[in-house]
């Protein structure tokens, strides 16, 4: 018979207690009247879901969309608290690394033990443990026991058994970066390596492009709930566009702190802040790495004052601060016909990250300038095609030509 | 390494650390007297190890998977005692490792921090106030009030570390701690390291994650197995625990070219450099200026895509050109690659150790690098 995977309004809910006290009162029976009308948090909501052989389905969602969650309970790690879900093949999941390790066992002992799980022969675990063995790099501690092995080289261990053994239905969650970066490099690796073999695998991933890459067909789960449906461009995209939205706002609220416009001096005040990505006449707070950006700033400033200044600084969020320029205030917005000032960066070569862009409105007349008035935003900057090399501060061009001599 | 009796933090002379790997059943053994001492292979985990802490700073410990780093991280915030020589810890510390160890989950956030305030001694009057912060800095909304049992590792990680950090420790030994969370959070999580630091806290940061040494620590030490393998200027440190051998230049190489380069800011800039491939086949050129300031910290500013020198064997003349130098006055380190399908050919670059020098020179600005712009006035009321 073939594999498959079938979910049938599945659903998980997970109750949520405010205290350990309030727990142990319920226990006792005590509590009862206190949770009335705390129904828990539904995790994954009724969701139909078949996965037939040679399927690779990705899955994306915010977090605590359910992702995990449903992996956990295909993997039989949970139960649903209502729904049907049957499974047949076996399932490989790679998210609890380590799980299954005896302490007290070396770890050469270890994979013979968990091939016998797997339903592998001596002499089956025996062709391939050799492979184990060099691919977790574990040196002489094959041969002592698990509980002597730092949490790297367990992960190390548990990730070379797992991917070692011919998977049918195989489950990965993201977690990706085992050990060290050299380790993190091979393990990624083999995983593409695997997803090329296995019969069918759920993917769960923050990335896209790994979503892209490596699945055929792709859900999108938003509180639970399956949304989206179809081919990974599609799905990913569509999640990509409802995200940036999202993030825009969330963006704001969360750096509320940093965002605010005050006036400190009568007379002068910041009136408009405008950000425009590309030839975009609205304003913008997420800007795709390479645009152009125009930033525009109207302003009050009491007339007569020759000395006051307009600076304009942009600071990454760990306090670095990228641009810093100060311009005339009397020029930009007290003569005849001024309407304010417009910086004009195209392309602005930042790279991606949150960036706080600050206007000051500063009177230069004593020694110390005072500053008059401020306002604050904050805008990110985006790239869905990131260097591969690095990650520059910068994403300016460089040109480069070879000739023979 | 000697800082004077009174700017010490932290010193260990002579450590070493073993562990006896006993059989199962070793207690019943012992109970019943089976056998007067079990003896398993006995695992060196640490030896001769020697260490200073000055005040105000933090020494960075590099090592790979199980050379040793946590067992030093435990010996030094006396969770084990060492086997030989001898500890010395002048302050009070608080350890950024092995987080959650005190917390049951079934604690809300809230709880997990007024325990740990508590055993660190906050006095009640101070706890409202520390408690805000807490919760502010950790971003977890009305999660912070619900058990931790119910967080995601990301969650646990950010409460951990707004807990740990939340008030001003004398001695930090910390773990890895600094990639917690997504990229702003750990924005957040250096700015509070830094703050930590110029107010005078010191401290041990283990990792493997060079990047994070060369940003904190002046000094940091490579740990290979045991056993201290170096130790000096963190930028040192990276060459000596990345331990890359030198790239073969037999199948391409660059002839030989200047160690320091000038450039002006805002100006245009052009690198010329001679190459040689050996051996037929695509091979390509890519060049990155790095920012290396030690203990402050470390940037790749601008890294070129690769571009084709060339498939079949001869001499070329490379250029790499910019059209107006984005940078701020400076020394900048230059590094030069060249690839083939992945694989690096010749390089100069700091990280194996014979990196070039690029200064910049011109007018200081306000910021870290220059951005071209241009100012105008908006005219009239805009369409």
């Amino acid at each position: 018979m073939s594999l498959y995977v079938a979910l049938e309004g599945v659903t998980k809910v997970y109750s949520t207690g405010n205290s350990a006290s309030g727990d142990l009162m319920n226990a006792v029976g005590v509590g009862a009247l206190q949770e009335i009308g705390n129904v828990g948090k539904v995790a994954v909501n009724k969701v139909n879901l078949t996965l037939k052989e040679g399927e690779r389905l990705g899955i994306v969602g915010h977090n605590g969309a359910g992702k995990s969650t449903l992996l956990h309970m295909i993997a039989g790690i949970s139960e649903p608290t209502s729904g049907q879900i049957s499974v047949n093949g076996k399932v490989t999941s790679i998210m609890t690394l380590g799980v299954g390790l005896r302490d007290d066992l070396s770890g050469r002992e270890n994979i013979y033990v968990d091939g016998e799980v797997q339903g592998k022969s001596r002499a089956e675990v025996d062709q391939v443990i050799d492979q184990v063995i060099e691919f977790a790099e574990l040196g002489k501690f094959i041969d002592y026991p698990v509980r002597t092995y730092s949490t790297g080289m367990k992960a190390r261990l548990a990730f070379a058994m797992i991917t070692h053994i011919e998977p049918e239905i195989l489950i990965i969650d993201e977690a990706l970066s085992v050990g060290d970066a050299a380790f993190a490099a091979k393990a990624t690796a083999r995983i593409l390596d695997i997803c090329a073999k296995g019969k069918i695998v759920i993917f769960v991933s923050h990335g896209m492009q790994a979503v892209r890459d490596i699945c055929n067909r792709c859900i999108y789960l938003k509180d639970g709930r399956v949304v989206m449906d179809g081919a990974p461009e599609v799905v990913t995209k569509a999640y990509i566009d409802e995200v940036r939205d999202e993030e825009e706002a969330l963006l704001m609220v969360r750096f509320a702190t940093h965002v605010g416009n005050r006036s400190l001096v009568s007379g002068y005040e910041i009136k408009n802040l405008l950000m425009l990505s590309g030839e975009s006449r609205d304003h913008s707070v997420r800007i795709e790495a390479g645009q152009r950006l125009r930033i525009r700033v109207n302003a009050d400033c009491l007339p007569g004052n020759s000395l006051a200044t307009c600076r304009i600084s942009i600071v990454r969020l760990d306090d670095l601060i990228v641009f810093q320029q100060e311009f005339p205030a009397a020029y930009y917005f007290l003569a005849e016909g001024a309407n304010g000032l417009e910086l004009d960066f195209s392309p602005l070569p930042l790279a991606p990250a949150v960036y706080r862009l600050d206007v000051e409105l500063r009177d230069h007349s004593a020694v110390d300038a005072t500053v008059c008035a401020a306002s604050s935003s904050v805008f990110e900057i985006y790239s869905l095609s990131p260097p591969a090399g690095g990650k520059p501060m910068l994403y300016y061009p460089v040109s480069g030509r070879a000739v023979p001599v | 390494m000697n800082y004077g009796e009174n700017n010490v933090a932290l010193r260990c002379t002579g450590v070493a650390k073993t562990f006896t790997v006993q059989r199962e059943m070793r207690v019943w053994r012992i109970l019943f007297g089976a056998e007067e001492v079990s003896r398993g292979p006995v695992i060196e985990a640490l030896r001769d190890i020697s260490l200073e802490v000055p005040r105000g700073k933090i020494i960075g410990i590099l090592g790979r998977n199980g050379a040793g780093k946590s067992t030093l991280l435990r010996l030094l915030g006396q969770v084990y005692l060492p086997t030989r020589g001898s500890i010395e810890i002048l302050g009070r510390v608080a350890g950024l490792f092995e987080l959650g160890g005190l917390g049951n989950p079934n604690l809300t956030g809230r709880e997990y921090a007024i325990r740990y305030l508590g055993l660190m001694g906050v006095l009640a009057s101070e706890m409202t106030e520390v408690l805000e912060d807490i919760e502010n800095f950790s971003e977890l909304g009305n999660a912070f009030d619900q058990r931790i049992r119910t967080y995601s590792s990301g969650m646990a990680a950010r409460l951990y570390f707004s807990v740990a950090t939340a008030y001003q420790h004398e001695i930090y030994l910390i773990d890895e701690l600094l990639s917690v969370g997504d990229e702003h959070f750990q924005a957040k999580c250096w700015l509070r390291m830094r703050e930590r630091l110029l107010n005078g806290a010191s401290g041990v940061l283990v990792t493997h994650d060079w990047a994070a040494i060369v940003r904190l620590c002046e000094t940091a030490c490579v740990i290979n197995d045991g056993t201290f393998s170096f130790v000096g200027s963190s930028d040192k440190a990276v060459v000596s625990y990345l331990n890359q051998p030198k790239p073969s230049a037999s199948v391409a190489r660059f002839e030989a070219m200047p160690e320091e380069y000038l450039a002006c800011k805002g100006e245009p800039f052009r690198l010329d450099l001679l190459v040689e491939i050996l051996e037929p086949g695509a091979v390509d050129c890519t060049i990155s200026i790095e920012m290396l300031r030690i203990g402050i910290g470390w940037e790749i500013v601008i890294l070129s895509d690769d571009v084709r020198v060339g498939e079949r064997t001869g001499r070329y003349s490379m250029s790499f050109e910019m059209a107006a130098l984005p940078l701020e006055p400076g020394n900048y380190s230059l590094n030069v690659f060249l690839v083939k399908s992945g694989a690096t050919l010749d390089c100069r670059s700091w990280t194996y150790g014979n990196g070039l020098h690029l200064l910049v020179e011109g007018e200081a600005g306000h910021s870290a690098v220059n951005l071209p712009f241009m100012a105008r006035r908006i005219p009239e009321v805009l369409e």
